[in-house]
Parts: C-alpha cells; structure tokens; sequence
C-alpha cells in the first residue's frame, strides 16, 4: 500500500475559492460545516480556554475531508484488487493502519 | 461525562456521520462501485476518533507557542507527516490568506471610490 497520500483524492478536491459563491452548481463541493468542526475540536480540549481561530478551522475542516477520502479512495482499490463488487468492512480494515500513519 | 456533554458528543457524531456519508458517496459514483453502510459508519467513527488526537495535538502545539488560540499554523504542523498532505494545507492556507487579502482591498476600494464620489458631488 502507498506510505504517501493518494495524489487523486487530492487532485480531485476542487477550488476552495469558487465553491461559496457557485451553491446553486449542481456539483457542490461536499464538506464538514465549519460549526461542526468547530464544536467537535472544542470538545475534545483538555482546557475550556483553548479557542480557535477561524483559519485552523477552515484548514482542519478540509485535512478531515482528506482524511476521509483518502479512507474511501484506499478501501475502494483494495475492494478492487480483491475483485468484489462492493467495499464491505473487511477492505477498510486493512487499509486503516497504514491510513493511521500516515495521518 | 455528564448527560447533556454526552447527547452534544452523540449529535456531532451523527453530523460527522452525515458528511461522511455523503463524501463516501461522492468517491463511489467517481468509481462506480457501492459502499456498504457498516464501511460508512467505520470510516465515520475513524474520523471521529482521529478529530480527537488532532484536536489534543493541536492544543499542545497552541501551547507550547504560549498561544491559548490554536492557529493556522498549528494545523499545518498537525498536518507534517506526509509530504502532500503537508503541501496540500500550506497551499489551502494561503488560498485563505489571499481571499482575506482580497476582501480587505475590495471594501477598501469601495470606500475610496465613495468617498470620491462623495467629494464630487
């Protein structure tokens, strides 16, 4: 399996820039509302005085969109070289440790 | 954990959840193959598990730069381990910084030009 991370998952993402201002577009890029992320990290630090700026979020709302493509992307080919025509657990089992490190 | 911390954990899991969903979707129509909902459900839980370490990761970087707010540039350290994805965040980060850029200068601009339009009349 590749240590590096997948240039098409990458490559895919589409313009940050041009995606608020084209909402109507039928192709909409998918991504974590930046409330969400916001709250989740929140609840994760140790420290309630820990804030966020809205930069880290925006950044982090987009590594965790790469995370998991890279998740789907990775277990896909795996489903495909095992020649099923579904990708069931199992596939993403075995790609989860090398997608750990690398994260 | 308190009940009311617990339900607030149970509902942004259910929003992770949701756009993983869809992002998974996404990668299966660009590959014409189906994901099955327990995939779903594992990567979702994943992302959810690893939002924690990014999370404690990203307050000991705030911290030991003697900052109680966690910046960009923490997240492009949490982001250090793989070359690409390092290039990629740097690369989105100063997408940002521009669009800020521009914002300031566009409503800057719109303020010179009233004012001259103001001194005109």
């Amino acid at each position: 399996m590749t240590s590096e991370i997948n240039d098409q998952s990458l490559r895919r993402a589409p313009c940050f820039s041009h995606s608020g201002e084209n909402m109507a577009e039928k192709d909409a890029e998918i991504r974590f509302k930046k409330e969400t992320i916001s709250k989740l990290l929140s609840s994760f630090f140790k420290e309630d005085k820990t804030r966020l700026s809205g930069d880290a979020v925006l950044l982090m709302a987009e590594m965790l969109k790469v995370f998991v493509q890279e998740a789907a992307v990775r277990s896909q080919k795996q489903a495909d070289t095992e020649d099923c025509d579904q990708v069931d657990v199992e596939h993403f089992e075995k790609i989860l440790p090398q997608l750990l490190l690398d994260f | 954990m308190s009940v009311a911390k617990d339900e607030t954990q149970q509902r942004l899991k259910a929003a992770v959840h949701y756009t993983v969903g869809l992002l998974v979707q996404k990668t299966g129509e660009d590959h014409h193959i189906k994901f099955s909902r327990q995939v779903v459900a594992a990567i979702a839980e994943t992302a959810f598990r690893q939002c924690d370490i990014f999370a404690k990761d990203l307050e000991a970087f705030a911290r030991h730069a003697k900052r109680s707010t966690v910046s960009s540039e923490d997240v492009k350290l949490a982001a250090r381990r793989s070359t690409a994805l390092s290039i990629y965040i740097q690369n989105k980060s100063e997408e940002l910084n521009q669009e800020q850029r521009d914002l300031k200068k566009k409503s800057t601009g719109k303020r010179k030009s009233r004012d001259t339009e103001e001194s005109i009349e």
